[in-house]
């Protein structure tokens, strides 16, 4: 944890000082007994013999006397001393919170899911560090990801490009419960949501789910590792192109009156549909044939609701 | 009262007041004289920075101040969160995000405080005057006049700004004009200028409802100010939306097809009918 100068580096100092930094910090990062903290005294070189549990104490009244607040060893806490707060914690601003939003929404746009993975993370060790709950829970918000169970959340994670089958427990959004069973494909990032897809192999179709409904990730078998995704592959036109908002991985074409061409590859056809569709009178779809024609069939179905 | 250890609290206390700002020697004496309520001496207080010294604290003196430059334990972060720091710097230079990233880097400075390594804060591209100028308009209460291309012509709009808003890699000024929340591409804009006229706080007036079918109703995620205001038999689910900006709100609402009507206002349902006609006849079907 530290790197002690030597003593003839620094002179004049106040060991019971040192000690208190030093079972400060070791607390910082879990709770603790005393033996525990006797033995990161000596661990880090501080001191070469135990201390008593008085002393020990001592250091610990001292602490709180400072403004930590510490809970009192008991059953709950497994007769440790737990740091609730300290007065070097971090505090977060909501200005602060709104600018880690703002880039969060900028570059995860595009659907770049590790990116939303990494902020999860930095989210995550943020909110360890802070004791201001409303900054947690608006960085907990951020991503939502708190919402996916972490069991499933490591697994899928651990899983990305592997392509091994898995059977997990799946609800619904009505709520109904069934086990699945699929070549893993790819994670991606649609509507701040994590999704997992691949190819079901007992129905023979492509599927896709929703990461925060996963329960549980019941088994994991050696899969193919040959296993290619499949996918939806589009072609279409794209005016006013700087409005919207296209996948890092489109390739694009500008056209000479400044129309984009786009060609671009989802998961599925519901996802491209929905894509082309949120494009509104700015987008025109190429091909393929039956993307096209659900498009359009989708578009007179509405327009008979806003008759 | 419980014993506790007089000499090692000062070495905390004077650490805080260090944590907070710079002081000179008379500066930080008289500091922590007042927080401890004893007297401190100059001998006392070397003998206390050299203890955080001893434990590894970067204490230096800086134009004659001693600053603390580092807390040598505390926020540690991955491989992944630094590579995501650099990503966050790459991202910034390319974008004029003002106040923004002053905010992510005062997070930075606050962190680095507290902890073993040095995290780079992201260099503040040159500021730009019309993001200046929103930001000041915002923080103060000013309406703003903002000239922009809006297609192939110039509009010249007199509204109240709501933020700064990245859309991928683009950037853009969110305002309110005429109830409704307006989103401008930075690139469309020729000019933005502060009124002289105080904004009415009250700014948009716009509710937008609209309903939700089958299974969408069921895993929908509610958008930030949006609420549910009504749940039918068939488990359909009645939607207000506040905030979002028309034409956002109208594409988003497009792309959920059938499964969605926007019930009101029936200005925004015959907008609805437009979009999805213009739509159509880019299929030649109208």
């Amino acid at each position: 944890m530290y790197t002690f100068q030597t003593k003839a580096e620094v002179t004049q100092i106040s060991l019971t000082g040192a000690r208190l930094i030093v079972i400060l910090s070791a607390l910082m990062v879990a709770p603790r007994d005393l033996s525990e903290l006797n033995n990161v005294l000596t661990e880090c070189g501080l001191v070469d013999k135990y201390y008593s549990a008085d002393t020990i104490r001592i250091a610990i009244s001292t602490l709180k006397a400072f403004g930590c607040k510490i809970d009192r060893p008991c059953k709950s806490t497994k007769f440790k001393y737990r740091l609730s707060y300290h007065p070097f914690s971090l505090s977060i601003t909501d200005e602060e919170v709104n600018a880690l939003k703002t880039l969060y929404s900028g570059m995860t746009r595009n659907g770049d899911y590790k990116v939303a993975i990494q902020y999860n993370e930095l989210f995550n060790i943020l909110i360890e560090n802070t004791f201001d709950e409303e900054a947690a829970g608006k960085l907990r918000n951020i991503t939502a990801f708190y919402k996916i169970n972490p069991n499933v959340y490591e697994k899928i994670l651990s899983e990305d490009g592997k392509h091994n089958i898995l059977t997990i427990l799946y609800s619904t959004p009505l709520k109904q419960t069934s086990t699945k069973q699929f070549v893993f494909g790819k994670i991606f990032l649609k509507s701040n949501k994590l999704y997992v897809e691949g190819y079901d192999v007992n129905i023979n179709k492509p599927v896709c789910y929703n990461l925060s409904r996963i329960k549980e990730v019941i088994k994991i078998e050696k899969g193919d590792s040959d296993y290619k995704p499949q996918t939806c592959k589009i072609k279409y036109l794209l005016r006013n192109s700087d409005y919207h908002v296209i996948s890092s991985e489109a390739v694009t074409e500008k056209m000479e009156d400044g129309v984009l061409k786009v060609e671009e590859v989802f998961s599925n056809k519901f996802f491209a549909v929905q894509h082309i569709l949120s494009l509104g009178a700015d987008c025109t779809i190429l091909e393929p044939a039956d993307v096209r024609e659900d498009v359009i069939g989708k578009l007179l179905e509405l327009s008979k609701i806003y008759e | 009262m419980n014993k506790i250890n007089v000499a090692s609290l000062r070495v905390l206390q004077m650490l805080q007041l260090l944590f907070e700002k710079s002081y000179t020697m008379n500066e930080l004496t008289q500091a922590l004289s007042n927080v401890s309520g004893e007297r401190c001496t100059n001998f006392l207080l070397s003998k206390y920075i050299n203890t955080c010294r001893y434990c590894g604290m970067d204490i230096r003196k800086v134009d004659g101040k001693y600053t603390l430059l580092k807390l040598p334990f505390g926020i540690e972060f991955s491989d992944n969160v630094l590579e995501l720091f650099e990503k966050i710097n790459t991202y910034s230079s390319q974008m004029r995000l003002g106040k923004n990233v002053r905010a992510y880097n005062s997070l930075i400075a606050k962190i680095n405080r507290r902890s073993g390594r040095y995290y780079s804060k992201v260099e503040v591209p040159d500021e730009d005057r019309y993001i200046k100028d929103f930001e000041f308009a915002l923080e103060n209460g000013w309406k703003v006049n903002i000239k922009y291309k809006n297609n192939a012509e110039i509009e010249d709009i007199l509204c109240e700004p709501l933020e700064i808003a990245c859309d991928g890699y683009k950037l853009a000024v969110v305002v309110s004009y005429l109830g409704e929340k307006k989103k401008i591409l930075y690139s469309d804009i020729e000019e933005i200028t502060v009124s002289d006229i105080k904004s009415s706080g009250n700014m948009l007036s716009t509710s937008v409802i609209f309903t939700l079918k089958n299974a969408l109703a069921k895993r929908y995620t509610l958008r930030p100010d949006e609420k549910v205001v009504g749940i039918a038999d068939d488990g359909s689910i009645t939607i207000l939306n506040k905030t979002e900006d028309k034409q956002s709100l109208l594409n988003r609402l497009l792309k959920y097809d059938k499964m969605c009507e926007v019930i009101s206002p029936r200005m925004y349902r015959k907008e609805m009918k437009n979009l999805i006609n213009k739509t159509l006849s880019n299929y030649d079907i109208v």
